[in-house]
């Protein structure tokens, strides 16, 4: 615990201490050039940032000086202050102090004794000074509340006798003992609550005097003989140079190589080479040396990981919340910069769960759920790229106020927001200034958050994404991409060249030996590997990405077998088919030149064991390039989705119901449908034995699903009858069915018919119903031959 | 030599091509133009088919014989492939492609030419690699109007030598596959 806080501690020192270099500068830039906002609001969040992390880390008195601070950089921000040399002045002044009581803690490890209320109360005067007082006051009143809310909540924290409290929670109780009459209780509130909010204003209790801070007292004993600054027991190297080692080793591994093939071939002609211990020694040394210069940048995730509990735990019990933090995937390595890239949006987005998110105990068991929160943390690898998954499952997001809010901020104008859909609005979290809290609390609710959040990581070539149901909960999810990650990763050949398949998307392998390619079946050219009684799309690398055939005879190749590598790209899986399947390597991501950029199947390149280079497969991409995922714009693609998706036992589809005589039911899925119409018998004409409708300038053909089927039709002496349009590219086709019943999502669990026939895939029970499930290009094909084929071309 | 046929698709090219100019790239042109009337520069040069070319020498990174590369699959075909030096993943542009000259005769040498460019190192392939040589600024001229598009799009202009045109390639560009 002490070790803990201890890091935690360090970490925030050499955290502020680089803030704290930079900000000097960028006030003066500031000065120089008051309109950049976008130096402001970097400003900005420095000094929220140090306020926030001193919330929790219980240091009162910094916290107090950055939160005055801050507050006249929330006016500058918003307009309703000039950024005016007085206020750089006055701001600068503030800086000083917070160096001021860093160094102090850096060496005591605790906050002066000198109290520092007249340096927020220049801050909040100068505030008061130079904005408009109405534009203040509410927000004022607002924190007076919310303190005096956390200050009754922490006294029924503190009575209650069951409460367990940590050991240096009892030294706080303790410490506050010693203090008197009603000072003790406002110290009390404060120190076990460390993030509550300091007030800035009369309306509450005196800012606390000197008393013993939490924090500081037990490590104070402990650490008394640390002598080493923290600058002095770590330096800080150029990450660049780094890479350049990496890059060295990199050759050295290479010039090993070489020496221990040359040295073999030496030993195999003179067995008398001495010089071969020597060789081995260079060997082990150089393999420790690579493992070592790796390991300056790689970092488990744990890094940042560790210091959530404690974040999670505090803020949840400012609040009277219980939150249960899991992390999975902890182990998941990435680079330094972008884990140091990652630390702060994550950080934020767990404070906005843990203090939003999630519901009071109360609330929880209303809504029928248990009264502990679960904030989930996870973190692995997926197709190139690394996934961190934050979900809680609090209150979820109400997109109406998250609209309402942004109206009312000018973010968007009311008829934008009207017409926005769920996840646009959801996106407009990360607009910059808008922040959904309802309270301005001192560690989330400033609306810089989530705006930090997506700058941050979308400088690293991330991206954020958020879902959320109201009453279920809420999820974010980081996708960063691999560079300079290292990962394992399959290595494979295909048309003579190397590719590195990411081993977090490999399913299986499986090789389909010359007796039993009988196991690949071919639909209209589309290729499928019978998989344990499941339909398995087949890609062929080499077709895929136009490779040159490899020099062998198609014969060899046969006789040597298929060699299928089963991939997972989202939801679905397929087989990638490849010449040879080779080791599994621990490989080093290199970024690609800009103009490579474009390829959607390349995730980056390696440098392989023997200097040459291979590439690494961005596995969605290569879906998508073989036309798995693509938008149903080729046949190929849209029947191999199709397929997919009933493989897919879990999945559930939107189908059109409808019935031909009121005794039987068919289903078609609703993405296969282009629109659903009524038409006039009499406008039906015919036209070389068909019949078609003049639709939209154009002839439709009709085909007359019953005669297809070969069931009655009834209905057919109606005015009207009712047509399925589907479409494909330019043309369109219609469907006359007897009557549709409904549209509705249902399980794909697709049984066998009973009988087999044309036109039907197979059985699916749809409220409580069977209902065969059509297969519509079947169909067409039967009715009007040769329309797909056209179709295509 | 070129045959008539030939001649006209180029000339189609060049329309195109002007059309579609960014007008920074010329302006970058421009600008390296105008600064070579000072002094003498030094230029490693090299040869594209019967062409005389080169590159600022304080452009040039290293210069070695062609070695085997990886391709990259549905790129542009300009892009010869990927090349590994000392560690560094660098992108090999065969130059011939990139500026409209026919391909090279397989059996033919292959040198490579690695340019700094504001991209990272771009290696260029080329035929053979001549000296470095130093030439005078008055003997520059911004390239002949008449000139090839795709080439005219990568040179800063040409140096009169006494027995032959020296086209002063711009590694920013050239390395720029459009």
């Amino acid at each position: 615990m002490e070790e803990e806080e201890e890091s935690i501690l360090d970490e925030f020192l050499v955290e502020c201490s680089e803030g704290l270099e930079q900000l000097d500068q960028q006030f003066v830039a500031l000065e120089q050039n008051p309109t950049d906002e976008s130096l402001l609001g970097s400003i900005f969040r420095a000094v929220h940032t140090i306020k926030g992390t001193c919330g929790f880390l219980g240091l009162p008195k910094l916290e107090n000086v950055a939160h005055g601070a801050e507050n006249i950089l929330s006016a500058m921000r918003d307009h309703d202050m000039d950024v005016s040399s007085d206020g750089i002045t006055v701001l600068l002044e503030a800086v000083d102090v917070i160096k001021e009581i860093l160094e102090h803690i850096e060496a005591e490890r605790r906050e002066p004794d000198k109290n520092y209320d007249s340096v927020r109360k220049n801050l909040d005067d100068f505030l008061a000074a130079s904005t408009d007082t109405e534009a203040v006051a509410p927000m004022t009143e607002a924190e007076a509340a919310l303190m005096r809310e956390m200050a009754g909540d922490d006294e029924v924290i503190v009575d209650d006798p069951d409460e367990t409290q940590s050991s240096e929670e009892t030294i706080t109780s303790e410490a506050t003992e010693e203090a008197s009459g009603a000072e003790a209780v406002v110290q009390e509130a404060k120190s076990v609550n460390e993030i509550s909010e300091v007030p800035p204003e009369t309306t509450t209790p005196s800012p606390p005097k000197k008393s013993p801070e939490p924090v500081s007292k037990a490590p104070a004993a402990t650490k008394t003989k640390k002598k080493l600054s923290l600058a002095e027991s770590s330096i800080r190297v150029d990450v660049g140079l780094l890479d350049k080692l990496i890059n060295m080793v990199g050759e050295l591994v290479l010039a090993r190589n070489q020496l221990l093939q040359q040295v073999r071939q030496q030993t195999e002609t003179s067995p008398s080479n001495a010089s071969s211990g020597t060789v081995q020694q260079i060997n082990l040394i150089t393999t420790e040396l690579q493992d070592t210069v790796m390991k300056t940048r790689m970092q488990p995730i744990k890094n940042v990981w560790d210091k959530f509990p404690r974040v999670v735990r505090d803020l949840a019990r400012a609040n009277g919340k219980d939150v249960d933090l899991v992390m999975e995937g902890a182990e998941t390595e990435l680079d330094k910069t972008l884990l140091e890239a990652i630390k702060d949006p994550m950080t934020h987005i767990i404070r906005n769960a843990a203090d939003h998110g999630i519901e009071l105990p109360e609330l929880r068991r209303e809504r029928g759920k248990s009264e502990k929160g679960t904030l989930l943390l996870k973190a692995y690898h997926e197709g190139g790229h690394i996934n961190i998954l934050i979900s809680d499952d609090g209150a979820g997001i109400n997109v109406d106020r998250v609209k309402n809010k942004a109206v009312e901020k000018g973010v968007v104008t009311q008829e934008i927001a009207d017409k926005m859909s769920e996840r646009e609005s959801l996106n407009l979290i990360f607009h910059p200034g808008l922040s959904t809290a309802e309270k301005v609390t001192n560690v989330s609710g400033r609306g810089v958050g989530m705006d930090v959040v997506k700058t941050n990581i979308e400088k690293i070539g991330g991206t954020v994404s958020m879902s959320s149901r109201i009453g279920e909960g809420t999820q974010m999810r980081i996708e960063i991409p691999l560079t300079l990650a290292i990962i394992p990763a399959l290595m494979v050949t295909s048309g003579n060249e190397p590719f590195a398949i990411p081993q977090a998307s490999l399913l299986e392998l499986v090789r389909v030996d010359e007796e039993s390619r009988n196991q690949i079946e071919v639909i209209r050219g589309a290729n499928f590997y019978r998989l344990r009684g499941v339909l398995l799309p087949l890609l062929y690398l080499n077709e895929v990405l136009v490779l040159r055939p490899p020099k062998v005879s198609e014969d060899d190749i046969h006789s040597k077998g298929t060699n299928i590598v089963v991939l997972r790209a989202g939801d679905h899986s397929f087989g990638l088919v490849v010449d040879t399947v080779n080791d599994s390597e621990e490989i080093v991501v290199k970024p690609l030149s800009r103009q490579l950029k474009d390829l959607s199947y390349l995730a980056g390149a390696t440098i392989l064991g023997d200097g040459r280079v291979a590439l690494i497969l961005d596995v969605m991409g290569v879906a998508q390039e073989g036309g798995l995922k693509g938008d149903e714009q080729n046949d190929t693609g849209r029947m191999v989705e199709a397929d997919v998706l009933i493989n897919d036992e879990e999945g559930s589809a939107t189908m059109i119901l409808f019935s031909m005589n009121e005794e039987d039911r068919y289903a078609i899925p609703l993405s296969e449908v282009a629109r659903l119409e009524e038409f006039d018998v009499e406008k039906i004409e015919q036209s070389a034995g068909q019949d078609v409708m003049q639709y939209r300038d154009e002839l439709l053909p009709l085909v007359r699903l019953g005669d297809a089927l070969g069931v009655m039709t009834s209905g057919e002496e109606n005015d009207r009858v009712p047509v399925i349009v589907f479409s494909h590219h330019e043309k369109s086709i219609g469907v006359i069915v007897g009557r549709i019943i409904d549209i509705v999502e249902a399980e794909m669990h697709l049984h066998a018919a009973p009988s087999e026939k044309i036109g039907v895939k197979g059985s699916l029970v749809i409220d409580g119903k069977t209902t065969d499930l059509l297969d519509i290009e079947q169909l067409i094909e039967c009715v009007v031959p040769g329309w797909l084929e056209e179709m295509v071309v | 030599m070129l045959t008539e046929g030939e001649e006209i698709g180029r000339g189609e090219d060049r329309r195109e091509m002007d059309v579609g100019a960014p007008e920074d790239q010329k302006n970058r042109r421009v600008a390296t133009a105008d600064r070579r009337h000072e002094n003498n520069r030094q230029y490693a040069t090299f040869f594209l088919d019967t062409h005389y070319l080169g590159v600022e020498v304080e452009n040039v990174q290293e210069v070695f014989t062609a070695k085997a590369m990886t391709p990259v699959p549905l790129s542009d075909p300009m892009i010869a492939g990927l090349i590994n030096l000392r560690g560094h993943i660098i992108m090999t542009i065969d130059l011939r492609r990139r500026l409209g000259f026919d391909d090279r005769p397989p059996e033919d040498e292959v040198m490579s030419i690695v340019v700094r460019t504001s991209d990272g190192p771009v290696n260029l392939l080329v035929d053979r690699i001549g000296d470095v040589i130093e030439v005078r600024p008055d003997l520059f001229e911004s390239s002949p109007p008449t000139l090839e598009s795709r080439l005219k799009a990568s040179i800063d202009g040409v140096y009169k030598l006494e027995d032959s045109l020296l086209l002063a390639l711009n590694t920013e560009l050239a390395s720029e596959v459009i």
